[in-house]
C-alpha cells in the first residue's frame, strides 16, 4: 500500500509544518474567530479566554494542533456539551493538491468542507479555521474516584456500575468521565460542567462504591480547569514527548454496551497477562451528547453513534515489545469476543492505528464511498498521502494492513556500531 | 559537564530536558537525557549510520578518541562527529557537514524566499530530532523535506514543488500522530 522508496529518486515526503500559522481574530459580533491552522490547544484556549472568555470543545494535551484534531474529530470533555472540535467550524481557508487556496464552507466547495470535517489530511492543508466559540462554563468540578488493586477481578463491579450510569440516555450533558485501568489501579475522573452544588446531587459518591480516594477541585476558572486537565496522569507520562509507542482503540455504539461477562473476563485478564511495561494505560472515555445530535452523513466524521471509545497505549524503552503488543491486542480480542453480535466498532481516526487491516473503512465507515469520490475530484494523484488515508475510488480493498517499517532497536544500534 | 572534542568544540549536556542546546560552537547539537532521550538518541544514530552506509563521501571513520568510556567516530571526509556513549546512555553528536541540492530542495528554496530557517533537507545535521521529531519512535520516518512556511501562499507553493517532483505532502500542526503520519514513512532500508 505504501511505497514511498524509489519516488523520483528521492526518499519520502515533504512535510509541511504549520507552526508560523498563529493568526487569530475574534469577531466580537458573532462570536467567530479565525484561528490559524498551526495553532496548539494550550494557544487556542489562552486566545480565546483573551478575546473576550470564548472557547471551544477540544481535547486535554496542550501540545496538540488544531490542524490534526479540528479535522479528524477532536474530543474532550466539553464535546458532550458543544460537540467535536469539528463541529465549531464554520469556514476554512485550505490548500489544495493543485496548490489553489480555497475557502470552503456549507456554501462554497462544500464537497471540500464536507471532507475537511472528518478526513481533511486527505485532501488539503487548512490554513485557517473559522469556528464558533463558546462563552466559557462558569463554575466547574473536576472529580477523581481512585482504586488500587489487589486483583483487577475486584474492579469489574465498579466499571459496570460507570458503564451503566454513562450509557443512562438521561445523563446530564453537562457530566464528562472517563475510566483509566494502570498498573496502579483504576481511576475514574472527569468533568462536572456546572457547580458543585449541582453536581453533589448526581450522587456520584454512591455510584462507585469502593474506592479508595476521592477528590473533587471547583474551578471558577476556565483556564484553571483546562491546565488541570493537562495534569492528567496519562498525559504527564506521555503527552508532549516522543516516545515508543503502542496503541489500539475501539469504539462503543449506543446500542451495544458491554456485557457483563466480557467486563468480567476483561478484568480477569488483566490479572492474568504478562504486560512486558509497567507504563500502559486503559481509557474508556465517554462521548455522546451534543456530538451524537449531528447526522452520520452530516460531517465526514463517522462516529456520530459513538457512546464511549475505548483506547489504550503502552509506552516501551528501546521499543514496544511484542508481549506488550499482544497484551493491548489481546484487550481488544477480549471485548470483541465478549460482543459476538458486534461486527461494526469502528475505530476513531484520531486513534491511529496502524494494524488495522483496513483502516480507512473503520475511521469513516459509511462515509468513505463519498469521500473516495471527493478525493477522486480534488486529489486525483493522490498528493495528500498517509498509509491510511482516503484512497482513491476505484482503489482494491486491502487484505492486509500496511506494512509497518521496523526499527532497528537498541540492539541493531549496537551492532550497527560494531560494524562501523 | 562539558566535553571538549580535540577539535575545541564543547558540548555539554545534562540530565534534565529531552532536547536542548548545548553547543559552544557555530553548528547545532543535541544533548539528550535518559529515559526518553535515550530513544531520541536512537534515532539519531538511526540516521546518520544510514547516511554513512548509503553516502561514498563518508569514506573512513576512525576512532579519534576513547577516552571517558566511549568513543568518539570522526569521519574525516565531511567532519562528522559522533560520540557514542554506552548504547545504553545518552549520546550527543554535532556535524559540519554539507551537501549537494536536489531539484525538490532547490524548488522549495525558492517557495520559501530562500529563507533558510523555514525548511531542512536530510542532509541536516539533528534532522530527525529538530525537524522530523517523530512523536512514535517505533515506526521510523524520513520524510525528503520538512518545510516551515509562514503564509497560504508558502504552503501552496510547496504542495506545487512537492507535486511536481512526484512527491507526497502531509501538513503538521501539533505532531501528535501515534503513527507519525504527519511526516510520511519509509519502509527499512
Amino acid at each position: 500500500m505504501l511505497k514511498f522508496l524509489g519516488l523520483g529518486g528521492v526518499n519520502g515526503a515533504v512535510v509541511i509544518d504549520l507552526r508560523h500559522l498563529q493568526n487569530f481574530q475574534m469577531d466580537r459580533t458573532t462570536w467567530r474567530a479565525k484561528v490559524g491552522g498551526g495553532t496548539l490547544l494550550a494557544d487556542l484556549t489562552k486566545r480565546m479566554h483573551d478575546a473576550g472568555n470564548r472557547a471551544m470543545a477540544h481535547g486535554t494535551c496542550p501540545q496538540v494542533g488544531i490542524g490534526g484534531h479540528a479535522t479528524i474529530g477532536g474530543l474532550g470533555p466539553s464535546s458532550r456539551l458543544w460537540g467535536a472540535a469539528l463541529d465549531h467550524i464554520e469556514e476554512v481557508e485550505v490548500v489544495l493538491a493543485d496548490s489553489r487556496i480555497v475557502r470552503a464552507s456549507e456554501t462554497q466547495n462544500s464537497d471540500i468542507f464536507w471532507a475537511v470535517k472528518g478526513a481533511a489530511a486527505s485532501f488539503g492543508i487548512v490554513t485557517e479555521f473559522v469556528v464558533r466559540t463558546e462563552p466559557e462554563p462558569g463554575e466547574c468540578v473536576h472529580y477523581s474516584y481512585s482504586f488500587t488493586v489487589g486483583s483487577y477481578a475486584t474492579l469489574a463491579s465498579t466499571f459496570k456500575s460507570w458503564q451503566k450510569f454513562v450509557s443512562n440516555p438521561n445523563l446530564t450533558r453537562k457530566f464528562a468521565s472517563e475510566v483509566i485501568i494502570l498498573e496502579l489501579g483504576m481511576i475514574i475522573s472527569g468533568t462536572y460542567f456546572g457547580s458543585k452544588a449541582e453536581y453533589d446531587k448526581l450522587e456520584v459518591d454512591k455510584k462507585f462504591p469502593g474506592h479508595k480516594d476521592h477528590k473533587t477541585v471547583v474551578f471558577k476558572d476556565w483556564l484553571g480547569l483546562v491546565g488541570h486537565w493537562a495534569e492528567d496522569i496519562a498525559l504527564r507520562i506521555t503527552g508532549g514527548i516522543p516516545a515508543d509507542l503502542f496503541s489500539k482503540s475501539l469504539t462503543f455504539n449506543g446500542a451495544d454496551l458491554i456485557p457483563d461477562a466480557a467486563i468480567d473476563r476483561l478484568f480477569s485478564y488483566l490479572d492474568r497477562v504478562k504486560k512486558g511495561t509497567l507504563v500502559w494505560f486503559i481509557i474508556f472515555d465517554l462521548a455522546g451528547g451534543a456530538v451524537n445530535d449531528i447526522a452520520q452523513d452530516a460531517t465526514s466524521y463517522a462516529h456520530r453513534d459513538a457512546l464511549f471509545y475505548l483506547q489504550s497505549y503502552a509506552v516501551g524503552i528501546g521499543g514496544v515489545s511484542s508481549k506488550t503488543k499482544r497484551f493491548l491486542t489481546g484487550v481488544n480480542a477480549v471485548i470483541r469476543n465478549g460482543m459476538p453480535g458486534e461486527e461494526d466498532f469502528g475505530a476513531y481516526p484520531g486513534y491511529v492505528d496502524p494494524t488495522l487491516v483496513n483502516g480507512p473503512l473503520e475511521y469513516w465507515r459509511t462515509n468513505l464511498p463519498r469521500l473516495q469520490k471527493i478525493k477522486s475530484v480534488v486529489d486525483p494523484r493522490d498528493i495528500f498521502h498517509n498509509p491510511q488515508s482516503v484512497p482513491l475510488a476505484g482503489t482494491p480493498v486491502p487484505t492486509s494492513a500496511p506494512k509497518i517499517p521496523k526499527s532497528r532497536g537498541i540492539l541493531g544500534v549496537f551492532l550497527a556500531r560494531l560494524c562501523y | 559537564m562539558p566535553l571538549i572534542l580535540d577539535s575545541g568544540v564543547s558540548l555539554s549536556w545534562g540530565p534534565s530536558g529531552d532536547r536542548g542546546y548545548g553547543c559552544g560552537s557555530r553548528s547545532p547539537c543535541q544533548f539528550v537525557s535518559l529515559g526518553t532521550g535515550r530513544a531520541c538518541m536512537y534515532v539519531l544514530l538511526h540516521e546518520q549510520l544510514d547516511t554513512w552506509r548509503t553516502d561514498r563521501r563518508f569514506i573512513s571513520l576512525e576512532i579519534t578518541n576513547l577516552a571517558w568510556n566511549f568513543p568518539t567516530y570522526k569521519c574525516d571526509a565531511c567532519h562528522v562527529f559522533l560520540v557514542l556513549f554506552s548504547p545504553l546512555g545518552p549520546g550527543v553528536g554535532i556535524s559540519m557537514g554539507s551537501s549537494q541540492s536536489t531539484p525538490l530542495e532547490n524548488g522549495i528554496k525558492v517557495a520559501l524566499g530562500g529563507d533558510d530557517k523555514l525548511y531542512a533537507f536530510p542532509s541536516k545535521f539533528g534532522y530527525q530530532l529538530e525537524d522530523v521529531r517523530p512523536y512514535n519512535l517505533t515506526i521510523p520516518v524520513k520524510p525528503a523535506a520538512v518545510t516551515y512556511p509562514k503564509t497560504s501562499t508558502q504552503v501552496a507553493a510547496i504542495v506545487k514543488v512537492a507535486a511536481d517532483n512526484g512527491l507526497k505532502v502531509q501538513s503538521r500542526c501539533g505532531g501528535h500522530s501515534y503513527a507519525n503520519y504527519c511526516r510520511s514513512r519509509l519502509p527499512s532500508v
